[in-house]
């Protein structure tokens, strides 16, 4: 793992006490809340529906067990006993006290975290693949060039005032398991011909209320020019992008609205000018970095064990966990392990102080010491022996978070709406909760296999709707609570965004059109089809006749 | 009949309250002052931009409120009810003092904030 050096640790515990300076300020009446709220805001620090709340970055998603408690600490000391993951592997806090959040942040540092970048307008904690260095499709582990993005984009002067926030995911796999085509800025990690590293640039891509996905600027970007690719597309989006409305201002409009090749030929006429500049990334501090996410001490293991194998045969409980949320590592003998945090009929991504402490124990016990945040708001203990897997289901089944459901109908995102989001207009937790339920049964599930069911409480989209097989987004008509539904969106490699079925449906009866959708995919499927690819097959019309007959009916 | 309540959070810890009579601010919507748009309304807002300049709370505003049967204070739009009684998803976090709150772990089935009351 990325350990702070002297200049990173100066820098975080100086950025708590600057915070604790404004926030005594503002606690005197020295600043307006106008004065403050950007200030707060770069120290990720909101003020939602019922309080504050804090989002603390996760870089790249990898932290320790110690981490971790720190995590549980501030729940129950600062919190009130609960942390959510959210879509971008950071933890969101939803109820700390103003006047307490220096000392939250103090605490946060002692570990090595912050809550910087988490906010405001400018390039936001720096996301991956959350099975970077230990699975086996990747072209080199992507947190490596995560870290060198982040340390180039902390505090970078350019860049701190932009327009409007600007993310930055980083993958290294042909498999999209970090939403890459949908970030102002995706980065695929690929190899040419002669061997070289280098960087599929995507850019342009977002969701909120104009989704779109990413555009290919460069094929193959050499991995010594990231940093100089990266500030020529800033600095052109820096330049061009719209400040007159905050609606308009994203990366992804001035691509759609000044046309890719225009856009393009001025980022390269701008790379040019930059490429050979201080911004090439030297090989020494690629190694010491790289020197960071070093290999943990793997043993030599078979292949097969024969333990697990009986103790899979023995027990179809084990074997289906085993089957729905464990992945295959490149090393003999380890596995991938997926740990959902949506058990059934509870909030996706919440977690309590307890079970984060029980994990921290556990990540230490059974897989290196590191745990792992992914964008779909679960956890991942990334090497775990093969041979240790039935104990570590079996201890994760007594904190209940043994759900088997990773990639099925009940692994869904969704946002913290109304219930804590003073933008939303909808709930989309509590809708969450009643699908959970509706589908409790894991058979069912299991049948049904993968479908992406993703929620937003609005059309910012933070529930990532859009690219959900089935979408819903809650809408507020007049006065009530509605949920327009949308089909055929992804968020990975197949990347597409969903297409709005029809008139939306009130809060009573959405979940019932949610199992008539679905009903009706389970009627068209052929043989194991996925949600995903029966509907590319058929379309939308069966779906919007199946959900809207007394449309057909009058058409007729 | 509807009626208005001046709401806002309070600066120091963020929380949910109301104006209450005698001008202090109540944690619970059935202790806010109850109050007739027009010159009774845009007094008592003075009142409340008064108490943002005096750090207490941040971005005072009016919400409109039904009395019910049982003389409960109720805010018509669903949002406000939601700030006023909690979050609906975890019912150690929903304001289980206030009578007609719902609380929804249990049965998430019967979460509607409409129509009730």
């Amino acid at each position: 793992m990325y350990r702070y050096d002297e200049f990173d640790r100066n820098f975080v515990n100086e950025r708590v006490t600057e915070f604790r300076g404004q926030v005594a300020r503002r606690l005197s009446g020295e600043m307006s809340e106008e004065e403050f709220r950007p200030l707060r805001l770069m120290n990720g620090l909101y003020l939602q529906l019922h309080a504050y709340m804090l989002r603390v970055a996760i870089p790249y998603g990898t932290f320790s067990s110690v981490q971790m408690r720190k995590l549980a600490h501030i729940a129950r000391t600062y919190d009130r006993g609960y942390g959510h993951f959210t879509t971008r592997q950071n933890i969101q806090f939803n109820w700390p006290k103003l006047d307490q959040v220096p000392d939250l942040l103090a605490e946060l540092a002692d570990v090595e975290m912050h809550a910087i970048q988490t906010s405001g307008n400018c390039i936001r904690n720096v996301t991956a693949d959350p099975y970077a260095g230990a699975v086996a499709d990747e072209v080199d582990d992507s947190r490596i060039w995560a870290e060198i993005v982040r340390q180039w984009s902390t505090l970078h002067p350019e860049f701190t005032y932009l327009g409007r926030k600007f993310k930055i995911a980083v993958s290294a796999s042909d498999f999209d398991r970090a939403v890459i085509r949908f970030h102002d800025i995706g980065l695929i990690l690929k190899k040419n011909d002669a061997g070289e590293t280098g960087f599929q640039v995507w850019v342009g891509g977002g969701l909120g209320r104009t989704p779109m996905i990413g555009k290919v600027f460069n094929e193959f970007v050499p991995q010594q020019d990231l940093l100089s690719y990266l500030e020529a597309v800033l600095r052109v989006y820096n330049m061009y992008g719209r400040r007159d409305n905050k609606y308009k201002a994203r990366i992804k409009i001035l691509v759609h609205e000044t046309g890719i090749d225009e856009l393009k030929a001025k980022v390269e006429a701008e790379w040019r000018e930059i490429r050979d500049s201080a911004l090439k990334v030297p090989d020494d501090e690629v190694a010491r970095i790289r020197s960071y996410f070093a290999p943990p001490p793997f043993e030599q293991l078979d292949a097969i064990d024969r333990s697990f194998e009986t103790k899979k045969f023995e027990n179809p409980e084990f074997a289906r966990w085993v089957t729905g949320n464990v992945v295959a590592h490149r090393e003999p003998g380890y596995r991938i392990v997926n740990i959902s945090l949506k058990p059934e009929g509870l909030p996706p991504g919440d977690i309590t102080a307890d079970q984060m402490e029980d994990l921290a124990d556990l990540a230490e016990t059974y897989s290196f010491d590191e745990i792992r945040a992914t964008h779909e708001q679960n956890l991942v203990f990334a090497h775990v022996k093969q041979s240790e897997l039935f104990e570590l289901w079996q201890e994760l089944a007594e904190i209940g978070l043994a759900m088997p459901n990773i990639g099925k109908v009940s692994d869904m995102i969704a946002c913290p709406g109304l219930d804590y989001c003073a933008l939303a207009n909808a709930r989309a937790i509590p809708l969450a909760q009643r699908i959970s339920k509706r589908y409790a049964d894991l058979d069912q599930q299991f049948d049904l296999g993968e479908l992406k069911l993703k929620i937003s409480g609005c059309i910012n989209a933070c529930g990532h709707h859009h690219v959900g097989h089935i979408g819903l987004l809650g809408v507020d008509r007049r006065g009530e609570e509605y949920y327009q539904i949308t089909l055929g969106g992804s968020g990975a490699e197949d990347a597409a965004i969903g297409s709005i079925i029809g008139p939306a449906f009130s809060s009573e009866t959405v979940v019932d059109a949610l199992e008539s959708v679905i009903s009706l995919f389970v009627e068209l499927r052929l043989d194991k089809e996925r949600f995903l690819d029966t509907y590319r097959r058929v379309g939308a019309a069966p779906f919007k006749s199946r959900l809207y007959p007394e449309k057909l009916d009058a058409a007729a | 009949m509807t009626r208005q309540v001046i709401t806002a959070n309070r600066l120091k810890d963020g929380l949910v309250v109301f104006l209450a009579e005698d001008g202090s601010w109540a944690d619970s919507i059935l202790d806010a002052q109850l109050l007739k748009a027009g010159s009774e309304l845009d007094n008592r807002l003075v009142l409340a931009n008064a108490a943002e300049q005096a750090k207490i709370v941040v971005g005072p505003y009016e919400i409109e409120v039904t009395e019910t049967d049982t003389g409960d204070i109720r805010p018509v739009r669903y949002r406000e009810r939601i700030r006023a009684y909690g979050p609906s998803t975890h019912a150690d976090f929903a304001r289980q003092d206030i009578p007609g709150h719902l609380t929804h772990l249990d049965d998430v089935s019967p979460v509607y904030f409409n129509g009730v009351g």
